[in-house]
């Protein structure tokens, strides 16, 4: 039985989340331009993703950002593109049962793609290793925190440059909030998998492109993604 | 407006609460559920297609435009996307129309 010490553990998350964090700053900086442009102030923009701290969710939600903002429309918005979570923080539960519910709470509220994604590599290595203790708070929080403060603080540096530079469209930045998704659906699409799986996505953005053309596009995100929910229930297999 | 300087109003700020809120539910709920009953089948499979139907749901209305040069930049975007990884998607398609804006004869 193998347990690696504090230090070790620290240092080794570091190593981990490195190129991940070479990924996430430039994401990072296009959201703040992005949330800039759209007219979300700084301390807004910052507020945002070191409470909600869900990519995805706030790239959408900037999209549909007002003075006023639809309220109910970005809940529905953040629970349909964050609900990946529910399937995710279930299979990390079985090896948090030593942790103390306070723990428990901080290791769900870090929980993004990237951090669960490293974590559970490690989980799985540590079994195959013959570990006496699979899950390490110390190396889910040196990957985590490190996702935080990166994501947090280049999502700041983004806004303040944006606010700098002025208007970005000539730029060509509004075609980062668009790639992003394009590249994202791209990146998840079932491949090889048949068409019954693809159906519900064919149905989510035909049921998006009638409702933007005919009503507007803050009730596309939630309706294209709810026809394709409904798609999915009805074609799920046996 | 100075974006450096402005406050968020009290819209906003409910707006980044109940979000966050929601955000958070739906990382703790898996834990909470699988402490109690086992998602059924149906179920998982409708949560593992959601991601995608939500992020399709969210490119498709930016091609509902009459900007030519709007729908050059997402077709481009979308040929890359096809090949190469999401940074290098992201940044191509801003390059492009970009460069698309300082074009003479587009413009």
């Amino acid at each position: 039985m193998i347990k690696d010490c504090l230090a070790t553990e620290i240092k080794r998350g570091l190593l981990t989340v490195m190129p991940m964090i070479i990924g996430i700053v430039p994401l990072g900086l296009i959201l703040g331009a992005q949330a800039s442009h759209q007219g979300m102030a700084t301390v807004t923009t910052v507020m945002m993703t070191a409470l909600n701290f869900a990519g995805g969710s706030e790239f959408a939600v900037i999209a549909l950002w007002e003075a006023i903002p639809p309220i109910l429309v970005i809940a529905l918005t953040t629970f349909l593109i964050n609900s990946r979570h529910i399937i995710m923080g279930a299979t990390l539960a079985p090896y948090l049962k030593d942790q103390s519910p306070l723990r428990i709470a901080f290791i769900y509220f870090l929980m993004c793609d990237e951090n669960w994604a490293l974590n559970l590599l490690e989980i799985q290595r540590k079994t195959k290793e013959n570990y006496s203790q699979v899950f390490s708070f110390a190396f889910y929080l040196t990957v985590g925190l490190s996702l935080y403060i990166s994501w947090s603080l280049s999502a700041f540096i983004g806004s303040t440059l944006a606010s700098l530079i002025g208007d970005l469209k000539s730029y060509g930045f509004e075609l980062a909030c668009p790639a992003t998704f394009i590249s994202l659906t791209f990146g998840m699409w079932p491949k090889k998998q048949g068409l019954k799986k693809a159906l519900p996505i064919l149905g989510a953005a035909t049921a998006a492109a009638i409702v933007s053309f005919s009503l507007n596009q803050a009730y596309a995100v939630g309706l294209g993604a709810l026809t394709g929910l409904i798609i999915a229930f009805f074609t799920a297999p046996k | 407006m100075d974006l450096l300087t402005t406050l968020p109003n009290h819209f906003e700020v409910l707006a980044i609460l109940v979000m966050a809120a929601v955000t958070y539910s739906t990382r703790i709920i898996g834990y909470a559920l699988l402490s109690k009953v086992k998602l059924s089948k149906r179920v998982r499979y409708v949560l593992e297609a959601s991601p995608c139907c939500v992020m399709i749901s969210i490119a498709t209305p930016y091609f509902i435009t009459s900007d030519l040069k709007m729908l050059l930049s997402l077709g481009f975007a979308v040929l890359i996307a096809l090949k190469f990884n999401f940074a290098v998607t992201v940044i191509a398609a801003v390059a492009f129309n970009g460069l698309l804006h300082h074009l003479p004869f587009l413009s």
